[in-house]
């Protein structure tokens, strides 16, 4: 009877460490996603930010001028901007077929003056809807301990079209 | 021991491992950056190999004058926001090297981030290294001979 009491206590405790590793497991994976507000990046010629219930803004672009957005972002241990499982994400909102999106992630050295930059990458053929712009492992296993960041470049072709963006992600591992 | 006592204990043990677990990934990074890289040694070392490299490239003439013409026009559309100059730009079969000079060191430090997005139609990773003083070199790296 004792050794039976405690094979159930045992089947208890491995039950519920069991329960609480799946648990963690699955919470730590969906928190590998980092969202990133528009009020941590800088503004040359944007028209107006709109804040969205959300806590994303959209960013209305001046059809002559365009906009250049130059968003910070945090990275740490726990989602790291390094590492090739890394993923910078830019989403976005073409309203006409005339707009061109660009984005190009970098780094900025922490302990000399540079940067090093990807890439650059579009939206893609012009059309309308969303759009994602992905950099998967953009510094590969350099440059962990820099500061990463995303200059993304939004133009329009002629007035009349308006083109937004929603938001930046860094995932990790 | 209760059932509810070896649950609370099972509890606990899962999340210790838990804890462990998430510290692995890391740990991992960690340990790897650490011993590859000493930041102000790795960036300094890497970027003048990088410039070796480049420089001892063959010159494929076609793509090196387009290359050459459609980065100095580039850059130089640039310099005057910038405040910089275009002192030289190189470009051999697949990577470009400019060379940069401010006035100032202080004009340098205001304005060398904004090249990050200085040259965005061209599909080439650009890596820039101010020395000490007021010249930069910026080192275009385009992987393979397109026409643009």
């Amino acid at each position: 009877m004792r050794l039976r009491a405690r094979a159930t206590g045992f089947a208890w405790f491995v039950a519920s460490a069991l329960f609480v590793v799946a648990l963690g497991l699955g919470v730590r994976a969906w928190a590998a996603t980092r969202f990133f507000q528009y009020y941590t990046c800088n503004f040359d010629k944007a028209v107006g930010v709109d804040p969205q219930p959300s806590g994303l803004g959209t960013i209305n672009v001046d059809p002559k001028k365009g906009a250049l957005v130059h968003c910070p972002i945090v990275s740490d241990d726990a989602i790291p901007h390094a590492g090739p499982n890394a993923e910078i994400t830019v989403f976005g909102h073409d309203q006409g077929p005339l707009a061109e999106v660009s984005a190009v992630a970098c780094v900025t050295f922490a302990s000399s003056t540079g940067f090093f930059c990807t890439k650059p990458k579009s939206s893609g053929a012009a059309f309308t809807g969303e759009y994602a712009i992905t950099f998967k492992g953009p510094f590969a296993k350099k440059y962990a301990k820099d500061f990463p960041f995303v200059d993304v470049t939004l133009n329009m072709a002629n007035e009349g079209n308006t083109t937004s963006l929603r938001g930046l992600t860094l995932s990790g591992p | 021991l209760s059932r509810a006592g070896a649950a609370v204990l099972g509890v606990l043990a899962g999340g210790v491992a838990v804890a462990l677990l998430s510290r692995l990934p890391a740990r991992r990074a960690g340990a790897g950056s650490a011993a590859a890289e000493d930041p102000d040694r790795t960036h300094a070392a890497a970027h003048a190999a990088l410039l070796a490299r480049v420089a001892s490239e063959p010159i494929a003439p076609a793509w090196s004058a387009r290359m050459t013409d459609l980065v100095t026009r580039g850059l130089e559309s640039e310099a005057p926001r910038g405040r910089f100059r275009v002192a030289r730009v190189d470009c051999r079969s697949t990577a470009c090297i400019a060379t940069l000079e401010w006035r100032s060191r202080t004009d340098a430090l205001a304005s060398y981030g904004a090249l990050a997005h200085a040259l965005p139609d061209l599909p080439c990773t650009s890596e820039l290294m101010l020395d000490a003083a007021t010249t930069a070199t910026l080192v275009l790296a385009c992987d393979e001979q397109r026409r643009f």
